[in-house]
């Protein structure tokens, strides 16, 4: 057994980090646990590990992709450990650093993927890329920022989008219609204040970036797309007053006592308390992502012993030069291949094989609403008539929004992780009132001309329509 | 009364029971009891229940909650790695630092100050310092997804305070008994084993426990180290569990009860001589 | 030379598990370090951004604060609780062994616990407000600025006086009776019986802990990444938590080794501070 004393003297010495070490790993060392994932044969049992929560998902998963996965050909098995979320992201981290871990990498957004291509964690998978067919299948819009100097390495997970859920029984009630601009989104919010209902829902507690979320609503239905898009090609900076006025919009609905009833309950009442609050009646609307959809059926209706049904609409446009019916465009995870598998080419398959079956894409995508979003080109006949309509015209929508031209930039796609990590720890501290508005935009904008300068923001795209 | 108050009699004052005394310390005890009594409570009421009322007792106790819990937190499994990983971690130190404290309190060591003062900036370095090299090369040493890796982490991070409580423990070992069995011409292996050993065992009994504690109840190095779900210790288990059923508070209070339980009651059977053992060794 | 075999183990486990990965870190401190990937050497830049962070300034601050509750509210409760069961003899055992409980609990299932009690909607708060109590209806412990580090606190002080307490207690059976008597023969009150006999006889057991509650006032870490993550926006942010999220959000791994190494330094020069003291004459 090597000496660790000598080890870390080794590194020392190298000066270059732990890549630099290159010392041969004997045969299959990836577990203690002896699965063995050489890729002699061609036949593998690869390493993936996923944060699908609940019996019921993990079940789901297995019978819409393990299971069609394995029957599709019968070399390769798949070897699925579930995480929660946080944990999921941390321990892959340190794992593909230490050139161990899954070999088909639940990767993060774009944002963040890049710090670990710049560190050559994952696989270039550009010579993958014909047999797979990954440039026609998927949507050029979702590949682009996963593309770093041309190259592929990683695809895009899910598709995200963000929407304005409402209480439909609620709102029946009382005779609302769900809001397409700033003035009927605060004369609602006023009223359902004035009815002693939470106006907008949102929470903070469960998962730390939410505030993010937020940022990306009001920056892209505030300020629009194409402002949007020139900040992110380094041709107006962030302190332009049109960003910092977002913000202090933000701010203004937060002090009204408007969003999840007080600053410091966005901040500690957890989601399941406030999906709970949603289903029974006491929140009017709730601005959240696609990813909201899923959980929704355990909080309203029977299984929740209450009488109240939910909708969606298109986010309501917050000033006169953002037309409504705007859809905010991102990408949330992405699926990768270890740089240090054992086994890329397999896993490259499975790759592979989840983009290009169709027709068991589509069965993933109507039976779960949103998880299963992938960026494919898909037809309203396509869909089968038993999916929820809510969830298929989520799709569809999206779709249309990205032909037509009309959609925004989210920022935990587009920005650069730094920047990214930064729009929402910044904005904790100024909804806590710590940071002002300007100083806000300010500090934001030195992180970003910083990343952009060393080419570590995701490629963009233009505000135009574009091909699915 | 007078005279026997005088005489300083305090064992055999006859005064009236000191009421106020008894009161706050009951008040303290309630103030500890009643938090975990609302975990018990929430672990037989339903999910409905606890959203209607969650501080009371239950009115319908519903056992079902254990059951499913026990079940779908994989508890078997993850209990029995916790006792392995408990188990190893406390025959480790205490052997470790059984040596290391007999060698600090008997022998004489030219640099002993300097070795404690090392013990003390060992357990005081915080954990993210090391994590990440540490993870590195636990990885190059196949230690990562396995239950004896994470011993050998503990034996490390538990041994500095175990010496020194077993080295305070182990000063007050009278030197003639090791000086008599020393000329009967012993080696220090023999006289540890065979004088010391039936002398200190209190002390050894109150690091096995705290060493048990600490890696029952320990999770971050678990949750970094340890991967694979039948691997799992149940510190973790129980973190996923949580999120897992953040709705469900019944649920997840049957299975922090099941966490609790065990360790809870290895220390209540035990209670007498940990004590004994932390105090008479005492902190000094 | 059989001193140091003995001591042998424990400083091989410390310096593969601890001190080895730690002077990589020493290394990391100096480069760009993000965590992943290689490390450009970039001297000393990283220890002056240190100097000038507003963010790890009030980190330090809230350790500082933390500190100064960690330290007084469990000794007080726990000094007042072991001189209360001092003086009892019936129960005594009862009571020792309930105020023990929380320390045996896990921090993932005592957050747990505090976290369902305090929940703003359906919790403690709520709950007095029903009975009249209407001052906490609205209040958020964990999500208010100001109230969620003083808040994460209060769990870790109910989770630890109790074994505070069994330390003193321990201590204070190990003064002489006779001392007692003595002063009250001289009239002395039950005041003064604490403050001079009391006290000075428990003094070494009471530096002790003061000194290993600087310790971990400076490594807190588990309640307050459970709970609060540090926020609402770094309201409840401490070193180590600035710290973890350095090099797992911000890929700045290199600057959290910077901040890690300023933290031990500090921590060696509490220690150098003790053990000048102790030299200088503490009974120890």
């Amino acid at each position: 057994m090597n000496d660790p004393v000598t080890l870390t003297r080794r590194r020392f010495l190298a000066g270059t980090g732990l890549a630099a070490l290159g010392l041969a790993l004997p045969g299959s060392l990836l577990s203690a646990c002896g699965t063995d994932s050489s890729s002699g044969s061609g036949s593998a049992n690869l390493k993936f590990w996923m944060d699908v929560a609940g019996a019921a998902n993990q079940d789901y998963f297995k019978k819409h992709v393990i299971d069609p996965f394995e029957a599709s050909q019968s070399k390769i098995k798949l070897n699925v450990t579930y995480y929660s979320g946080a944990d999921l992201r941390r321990l892959i981290q340190t794992a593909l650093q230490a050139k161990s871990g899954p070999d088909v990498v639940r990767a993060l957004s774009a944002s963040q993927d890049l710090a670990w291509v710049r560190s050559n964690l994952l696989a270039d998978l550009d010579k993958y890329a014909p047999k797979g067919g990954w440039k026609s299948k998927i949507a050029e819009w979702a590949l682009t920022p996963f593309t770093v100097d041309n190259k592929i390495y990683a695809l895009p997970m899910r598709e995200d989008t963000m929407m304005l859920y409402y209480n439909k029984t609620v709102f029946d009630k009382n005779n609302w219609k769900a809001p397409t601009n700033r003035d009927e989104f605060e004369a609602l919010a006023t009223e359902a204040k004035g009815k002693g209902l939470i106006p907008i829902g949102g929470t903070n507690s469960t998962y730390g970036a939410s505030s993010e979320w937020l940022v990306t609503f009001f920056w892209n239905h505030f300020c629009g797309p194409q402002p949007l898009y020139q900040a992110l090609t380094g041709k107006l900076p962030w302190t332009d007053a049109v960003f910092v006025d977002a913000i202090d919009l933000l701010q203004s609905y937060f002090k009204k006592g408007w969003v999840a009833g007080s600053t410091a309950k966005y901040y500690s009442v957890p989601q399941a308390t406030v999906s709970t609050q949603f289903g029974q009646g006491q929140i009017a609307m709730y601005p959240d992502g696609e990813w909201l959809m899923p959980q929704l059926s355990q909080y309203f209706g029977k299984a929740a012993k209450n009488d109240n049904d939910w909708d969606w609409a298109p986010l309501p446009s917050l000033s006169s030069d953002v037309p409504p019916g705007l859809f905010v465009v991102g990408v949330g995870g992405s699926y990768g291949v270890n740089a240090a598998s054992k086994s890329p080419d397999q896993a490259a398959k499975f790759l592979q094989w989840y983009y290009s079956d169709k027709k068991t894409a589509i069965d993933r995508m109507a039976g779960s609403p949103s998880t299963y979003n992938i960026p494919i080109a898909i037809d309203k006949s396509d869909l089968p008539s038993s999916m929820d309509p809510r969830s298929a015209r989520l799709l569809t929508s999206v779709q249309d929004a990205l032909t037509a031209g009309k959609f925004g930039y989210a920022t935990w796609t587009w920005w650069g992780p730094k920047a990214d990590t930064f729009v929402y720890q910044g904005v904790d501290k100024v909804l806590n009132g710590k940071l002002s508005s300007k100083d806000y935009c300010s500090q934001l904008n030195d992180i970003f001309q910083q990343e952009l300068k060393a080419g570590n923001v995701p490629a963009t795209i233009e505000p135009k329509p574009q091909k699915l | 009364m007078t005279a026997l108050t005088r005489q300083g009699l305090t064992s055999r004052r006859r005064e009236p029971l000191p009421i106020g005394r008894y009161a706050i310390l009951t008040l303290l005890a309630l103030s500890v009891l009643w938090p975990l009594l609302t975990l018990v409570f929430n672990s037989l009421k339903t999910n409905a229940a606890i959203g209607a009322s969650p501080l009371t007792p239950p009115t319908h106790p519903a056992f079902s909650n254990f059951a499913d819990a026990w079940r779908q937190g994989n508890f078997s499994v993850t209990m029995r790695n916790s006792v392995i990983i408990g188990v190893g971690t406390v025959v480790g130190v205490c052997v470790i630092s059984g040596l290391a404290a007999y060698a600090l309190s008997q022998l004489k060591l030219p640099a002993g100050g300097a070795a404690i003062t090392y013990l003390f900036m060992g357990s005081a370095l915080p954990v993210q310092l090391f994590l990440v090299p540490l993870f590195y090369l636990w990885t190059r040493l196949h230690l990562t997804d396995s239950l004896f890796g994470l011993m050998v982490i503990f034996w490390a991070t538990d041994s500095p305070f175990a010496t020194l409580l077993l080295r305070s423990f182990l000063l007050k070992i009278p030197k003639d008994f090791r000086e008599a069995a020393r000329l009967d011409g012993a080696s220090e292996l023999q006289i540890l084993r065979r004088v010391v050993l039936p002398l200190a065992w209190p002390g050894f009994l109150t690091v096995a426990l705290i060493s048990a504690l600490w890696s029952w109840n320990e999770f971050f190095f678990a949750i970094t180290f340890i991967h694979e779900p039948n691997l799992r210790p149940i510190s973790t288990s129980f973190l996923a569990f949580q999120d897992q059923f953040s709705t469900n508070w019944g649920l997840t209070s049957a299975a922090a009860l099941f966490m609790i339980a065990p360790i809870l009651i290895l220390f209540l059977a035990l209670q007498r001589r940990f004590v004994n053992g932390l105090t008479s060794g005492g902190l000094k | 030379m059989t001193g140091w075999l003995f001591l042998a183990p424990l400083l091989l486990v410390n310096l593969l598990v601890i001190v080895g990965p730690s002077i990589a870190t020493v290394y990391y401190s100096l480069t760009d370090w993000t965590g992943t990937g290689s490390a450009k050497f970039i001297g000393l830049s990283n220890y002056r951004r240190a100097f000038d962070d507003p963010d790890l300034r009030q980190a330090v601050v809230h350790n500082v604060i933390w500190f100064v509750l960690f330290l007084t509210i469990p000794t007080i409760v726990g000094l007042l609780a072991a001189h209360l069961l001092s003086s009892i003899r019936r129960f005594q055992m009862f009571f020792r062994t309930v105020f023990f409980i929380p320390y045996i609990t896990a921090s993932v299932i005592n957050a747990f616990i505090w976290t369902s009690l305090l929940n703003p909607t359906n919790g403690i708060g709520v709950a007095l407000s029903h009975i009249g109590i209407p001052f906490f209806k609205n209040t958020s412990f964990f999500g208010q600025p100001n109230l969620a580090l003083p808040s994460v606190n209060f769990v870790v002080d109910w989770h630890w006086w109790g074994f505070l307490a069994v330390i003193y207690l321990a201590a204070m059976q190990n003064v002489d009776p006779a001392l007692y008597d003595a002063a009250k023969v001289d009239g002395a009150g039950k005041w003064q019986l604490f403050r001079h006999i009391t006290m000075p006889g428990i003094y070494p057991t009471l530096v002790f802990m003061f000194l290993m509650t600087i310790i971990w006032s400076l490594k807190v870490f588990d309640y307050v990444y459970i709970i609060t993550r540090g926020g609402p926006g770094g309201a409840s942010q401490v070193i180590s938590t600035l710290m973890y999220d350095d090099i797992f959000s911000k890929f700045e791994a290199g600057y959290a080794a910077a901040i890690g190494l300023s933290m031990s330094f500090v921590v060696a020069i509490v220690l150098a501070g003790y053990f000048y003291l102790r030299k200088r004459g503490s009974e120890l």
